[in-house]
């Protein structure tokens, strides 16, 4: 074997051109196989069972608007699942008779689409659960209506290769224990029934997407006595699920049919707005409280929670948290003791953001989407934009906004929008050359927005020019107060502008992570984890400082900060002036506060909800 | 006889003349600060052994294909879907070039371990360590079982690079080496990807985005020490137009356009300096003191050098802004020398943890970790290793070196004083860029006045002035660089990383043109495309997900270089400057 210094001694042997251009593509292809290899290793995704039939179901966070023979309008949302964690979300009856007949390799890989639909007027959502499986499209539950049912076997509603002339037949309990069992048929044809026709809204070319299919099911109960005969017609389309539904259950005629949010906008209730407003605060006193929700026919169920981001309180008090899979918006409302579940919604993807309005609840999502809710859980509108909004969106009152409220949202690539609060419209939209994932700020007539980079940028609300540019540093929040815009940088920096014009009129600095930044009787208050202290927005000048905290709340005029374990009323000087224990965080664990009506809520996840406040 | 026309004549060759003129200077500015430094530093391809071409040809078009990532990463982020994973932060990816990123790392990695195939035992033994740790983590992702074939692979793929470095260290480089070595390398990658998204696929859960963003942020921080040299890409470019501006200008125009640039600089510092002032962004008092202190140090430690070497010194201005570029790496590298040890402890404990061990038994190598990782760590090393510089700078000094000490006491004042003031918590009163134009304007007027006074105001006094100021004027607003190209990017945080790589790949390369025995040239080659590809996937990883602590903040890094190693050459060149109008010398900007 040669060293390198006999090597070196050798004479360099000549290379025929041959040879050369072998070992280039020898290196070459060895390269672009390399490459192959990690291409097609990385390109392994979940395979969409149901076939042809899968076709049909909506994608995730799909929704539309759809009426019945009453006139009635209703708002439908879809979920897309895999795995059981959609199953932990049904009643406790209709999980334990899925959870009795799936094995557990089902449990892990089971693929859902949950179809909830909620009424404008107001009244319970329903929902249908239903599996893509090898067999198709099946109904697996339905639930939160008067009558809920749990399929065993699921009732097939559209076969894996379903087409034309196809007919499929199924038969199960409808209830558990044979409580009412159910046999079903049906055949799929050509798109023929001119009312399903009239009903879908559709012209004769999107037609050509969809199939129809008519059969009847019926339901006996354990004395196998008739209890539900139910014939139908229905059109199913391709991305779009059922779109039109026509029949008779026990001789009733029922139809459904397309119908559009904006003319049933006049329908949806207006909640009047109750202030957060502390009073009596010595009375306060410290308690739990339960998280459920009540089926009206699977009666009484609990609720969980996962919090990724913090719940939002809206203007009339109703309290919106994620629920344990973090992709559900869940509305709470406080009564007798408990946090009841007053609606859920499904915008789509995981919620990154969200924020409460008068009559309007906003969140974004990682599909891209902006997402327009009324207090009452009715989607109004979607904006699909082309970035990902990481920012919270920011309200403009009618006031400001020229007479109709607007609603400032900016995406993570900077482009800045204003969406009509009512329909989601795009107002006008300006592009930042820079991300934004801070909050926009909104006041004296702008919508204001700082830049990872630092910059902030102001835009007039009526036009969306440009009103004046500054620069801060890496903003962590911003807020306005009064005509001092306050910007708190990532880098323990605070810089204080004048709204008007930009103009930089003090900065100030401050240790460690920003946990908290909030006005209280027209001051500013920063909470760190390692102090907490109060400026004045005018001239940064120190009020007063002191031990820092994990979060802070306020009505506006009094104070509240938390610490892992505490809620610490402070006065005007800053002094702790009461205290109430709350229950030990383990570490790592976050809890989100907000300010209640009359007190504090402290959530904490796969935990009931700790109050602070009035008994 | 004097006519109309021979007037106008003589006007006419006039403005041509002077058009001409300010062409070549133009174009020779452009030749001097850009096209030269690329021709001088470009890696170059005589003798190369067989097949080596091809692969730099390979990893270049890696580079490419990265950088065209980071340019177009909007484009492509709302071309294709986003895979978004919702915890204390957001991230999220564009899933369909995710194996691109993948097999860029795997590239990077497979240059590396065939460079150290052929250099000295403790960086090949260290390498080869790295590389085994990462494709046992890669291999892990296959949780199916201990006897996983990820598992398997990954042993199996070291065990073959082992013998390969057994077999081929005391040999000349090979192109086949580099066919086996990306082979096993991506095949682990590959395997380990596909198994696990193969079993977390029928759940619903794309693991593989997960992957690639543990397997960035466990080995991104071996990007650090390009990213801190990139900084310094900027102030290089500055100075070195300032310096070739001011040269030139005096060459090719005649004696009163240098009299008139300098009367305009002069009055464009001023004009900045009162608009601070007006705007309420002047330097306060104690930065102005310690920027004082900081140049004090220098010049002390650099007359101290010269009375070591004894004979005459010479304008070494722009011999600073040459050796520097060339130094910054290894200083960088000195920087972060921590980063080693800590990502091979991250690996680790993600290693041992796949293979069994609990949480808890990890905890005091999570605490060593902690502290590696920590401020403190990172302010105690920059304190040690500025004040190594400085020693090693009076070494050389004694040796007769020259630049070299000065810039070793440039640097290592700089980075003494930056972790003084971080470890002390007195960064609010320390030196600023601000502050030290301030001072450098100040003194420049001050001599300019001076030497007009005393009649002593000389061309080469006023080219050196006019040098001075500039240098101020560009290091005060050398965001002229990096501003425009975060605008054209449309997203922070990468622009002045960007710059920098691509800058110190064009001009940074000449290191890897010479051989030596323990590190032969076609190893330096290969290094040299390794840590380019490497950090620039790593820059391509951040701005494709859009959240710069996607991996490490390679920004951030740059910032600190730009700092460090811009304020260190702003203030030697000035010296540098201010010592040639002691002396009344020209200050050497033209090839002899």
């Amino acid at each position: 074997m040669e060293t390198i210094q006999q090597e070196a001694r050798r004479p360099a042997p000549k290379v025929s051109r041959s040879i050369s251009i072998a070992t280039s593509a020898t290196i070459v292809l060895a390269t672009i196989g390399a490459g192959s290899l990690v291409s097609i290793a990385g390109s392994v995704d979940t395979e969409i069972l149901g076939g042809v039939a899968a076709g049909f179901v909506p994608q995730d966070g799909e929704s539309n608007a759809y009426s019945d023979d009453a006139g009635a309008v209703f708002v439908s949302e879809s979920a897309r699942s895999v795995g059981y964690s959609d199953i932990l979300l049904l009643p406790d009856k209709v999980a334990s008779v899925l959870f009795s007949y799936l094995s557990e390799s089902d449990m892990r890989t089971i693929q859902l689409w949950r179809q909830t639909s909620t009424p404008v007027a107001g009244g319970d959502q329903t929902t249908d659960l239903h599996r893509l499986s090898s067999e198709g499209v099946s109904l697996l539950a339905s639930y939160g209506g008067s009558f809920g049912l749990v399929y065993n076997p699921p009732l097939l509603e559209l076969p894996e290769s379903v087409g034309v002339g196809f007919e499929w037949q199924s038969k199960g309990d409808a209830l558990p224990g044979g409580i009412l069992t159910y046999s079903s048929n049906f055949k799929a044809v050509a798109p023929s029934s001119q009312e399903l026709i009239s009903l879908s809204g559709l012209s004769t070319a999107e037609l050509k997407d969809c199939i129809q299919t008519e059969g009847t099911s019926t339901y006996l109960d354990k004395q196998s006595d008739p209890f539900i005969d139910w014939s139908e017609s229905n059109l199913w389309c391709k991305g779009k699920g059922k779109v039109a539904a026509i029949g008779t259950i026990n001789g009733t005629k029922v139809s459904q049919g397309s119908a559009s949010i904006e003319s049933a906008l006049g329908q949806i209730p207006i909640l009047p707005a109750v202030p957060v407003r502390w009073q009596d605060i010595d009375s306060w006193a410290v308690s739990t409280a339960e998280l459920g929700y009540l089926d009206p026919f699977f009666l009484e169920q609990k609720l969980i929670l996962a919090l990724s981001i913090s719940p939002i309180r809206t203007p009339s008090g109703t309290i919106v948290a994620l629920n344990q899979t973090g992709n559900d918006l869940v509305a709470l409302d406080y009564s007798n003791g408990k946090f009841e579940r007053k609606w859920f919604a499904h915008p789509g993807g995981e919620v990154l953001s969200m924020a409460a309005f008068d009559n309007l609840i906003v969140a974004t999502t990682s599909t891209r989407d902006v997402v327009g809710y009324s207090e009452t859980g009715v989607r109004l509108w979607t904006l699909r934009t082309a970035e990902l909004t990481l920012s919270t969106p920011a309200e403009v009152p009618a006031s400001e906004a020229g007479g109709d409220a607007a609603v400032a949202v900016v995406s993570l690539d900077g482009r800045v929008q204003l969406l009509d609060a009512d329909t989601g419209k795009v107002r006008w939209q300006r592009q930042i050359p820079a991300d934004v994932s801070a909050n926009i700020v909104v006041g004296s007539g702008q919508v204001i927005v700082a830049d990872r980079g630092g910059t902030v940028w102001a835009f007039r609300i009526s036009d969306g020019k440009s009103a004046w540019t500054s620069q801060a540093g890496e903003p962590a929040t911003s807020l306005l107060i009064g005509t001092a815009l306050i910007v708190v940088d990532q880098n323990g920096g605070i810089t204080a502008m004048d709204v008007s014009s930009g103009e930089i009129v003090w900065n100030k600095s401050y240790r460690g992570s920003v946990r908290s930044v909030l006005e209280t009787a027209g001051k500013l208050v920063v909470v760190t984890q390692e102090q907490s202290f109060e400026l004045s927005p005018d001239d940064g000048t120190l009020i007063w400082s002191g031990e820092g905290g994990a979060s802070a709340v306020t009505d506006g005029e009094s104070l509240v900060l938390f610490t892992s374990d505490e809620a610490r009323l402070l006065d005007a000087e800053g002094r702790v002036a009461k205290t109430w224990k709350l229950p030990s965080l383990d570490n790592e664990i976050n809890r989100f506060d907000l300010a209640a009506v009359d007190g504090l809520l402290a959530f904490v996840s796969y935990q009931g909800v700790t109050i602070v406040g009035t008994p | 006889m004097t006519t109309e026309s021979g007037t106008r004549t003589t006007r006419r060759e006039l403005i041509a003349r002077g058009l001409k003129a300010t062409w070549l200077i133009v174009r020779d500015l452009f030749d001097h600060v850009l096209a030269e430094p690329i021709r001088d530093g470009r890696i170059r391809s005589k003798a190369w052994p067989l097949g080596l071409k091809t692969i730099v040809a390979i990893a270049i078009i890696g580079y490419a294909v990265a950088v065209s990532a980071i340019l177009f990463s909007g484009w492509i982020r709302q071309s294709v879907e986003l895979t978004v994973n919702n915890g204390a932060v957001v991230h999220s990816f564009p899933r369909a070039v995710l194996w691109v990123i993948l097999f860029l790392v795997a590239l990077a990695i497979s240059l590396l371990q065939t460079a150290v195939l052929h250099v000295s035992a403790w960086l090949a033994w260290l390498s080869t360590g790295l590389t085994a740790l990462i494709l046992v983590f890669v291999g892990a992702f296959d949780t199916s079982g201990f006897f996983s074939i990820g598992h398997i692979a990954s042993f199996v793929s070291i065990a073959g690079l082992v013998a390969l470095l057994l077999l081929r260290r005391r040999h000349r480089f090979a192109w086949w080496e580099f066919v086996v070595v990306l082979l096993l390398i991506s095949g682990v990658f590959a395997i380990g990807v596909w198994r696990s998204a193969e079993l977390s696929a029928p759940t619903g859960i794309d693991f593989a985005p997960g992957m690639l963003s543990l397997i960035m942020f466990e080995i991104g921080q071996l990007a650090v020490p390009a990213a801190i040299a990139a900084g310094l890409a900027v102030a290089e470019i500055s100075t070195s137009t300032a310096l070739w501006a001011i040269g030139l200008v005096r060459r090719r125009l005649p004696a009163i356009a240098l009299w008139i640039g300098l009367g305009l600089i002069v009055l464009w510092r001023i004009w900045s300096t009162i608009q601070e002032f007006l705007y309420g962004t002047a330097p306060k008092l104690p930065e102005i003191l310690s920027s004082l202190v900081l140049i004090g140090l220098i010049v002390l430690l650099w007359l101290a050098f010269a009375r070591l070497r004894s004979g005459a010194e010479e304008s070494k201005a722009l011999g600073l802004v040459d050796r520097l570029g060339s130094l910054s790496i290894p200083i960088a590298a000195m920087f972060s020398v921590t980063l080693v040890p800590l990502v091979i402890l991250m690996l680790g404990i993600q290693i041992v943890m796949t293979y069994g061990v609990g949480y808890d038994s990890t905890a005091w190598v999570r605490n060593l970790v902690a502290i590696l990782s920590s401020t403190t760590s990172f302010g105690l090393l920059r304190l040690i290793v500025g004040i190594g510089l400085i020693a090693a700078g009076f070494v050389l000094a004694k040796r007769g070196k020259k630049l070299i000490p000065e810039i070793f006491a440039a640097v290592g004042v700089v980075a003494s004083t930056m972790a003084i003031g971080g470890l002390a918590g007195l960064n609010d009163w320390f030196w600023t860029g601000s502050a030290l134009t301030l001072v450098v304007t100040s003194a420049g007027l001050i001599a300019l006045v001076w030497a007009a006074i005393v009649r002593k105001l000389t061309v080469q006094r006023a080219s050196a002035l006019a040098v001075i100021l500039l240098v101020a004027s560009l290091f005060n607003s050398h965001d002229f660089i990096s501003d425009p190209l975060s605008a054209l990017l449309g997203f922070t945080g990468a622009a002045l990383v960007l710059f920098g790589f691509v800058w110190s790949f064009l001009t940074d390369g000449d290191y890897a043109n010479e051989t030596s025995r323990k590190y032969p040239r076609s190893a330096r080659v290969l290094l040299y495309l390794a840590s380019s590809v490497f950090g620039v996937t790593v820059l391509a990883f951040t701005s494709l997900s859009r959240n710069p602590d996607a991996s490490i903040n390679l920004g951030d890094f740059a910032g600190i270089g730009d700092q460090l190693f811009g304020t260190a050459l702003m203030v030697a060149v000035i010296l540098a400057m201010f010592s040639d109008l002691l002396g009344n010398r020209q200050p050497v900007t033209e090839a002899d």
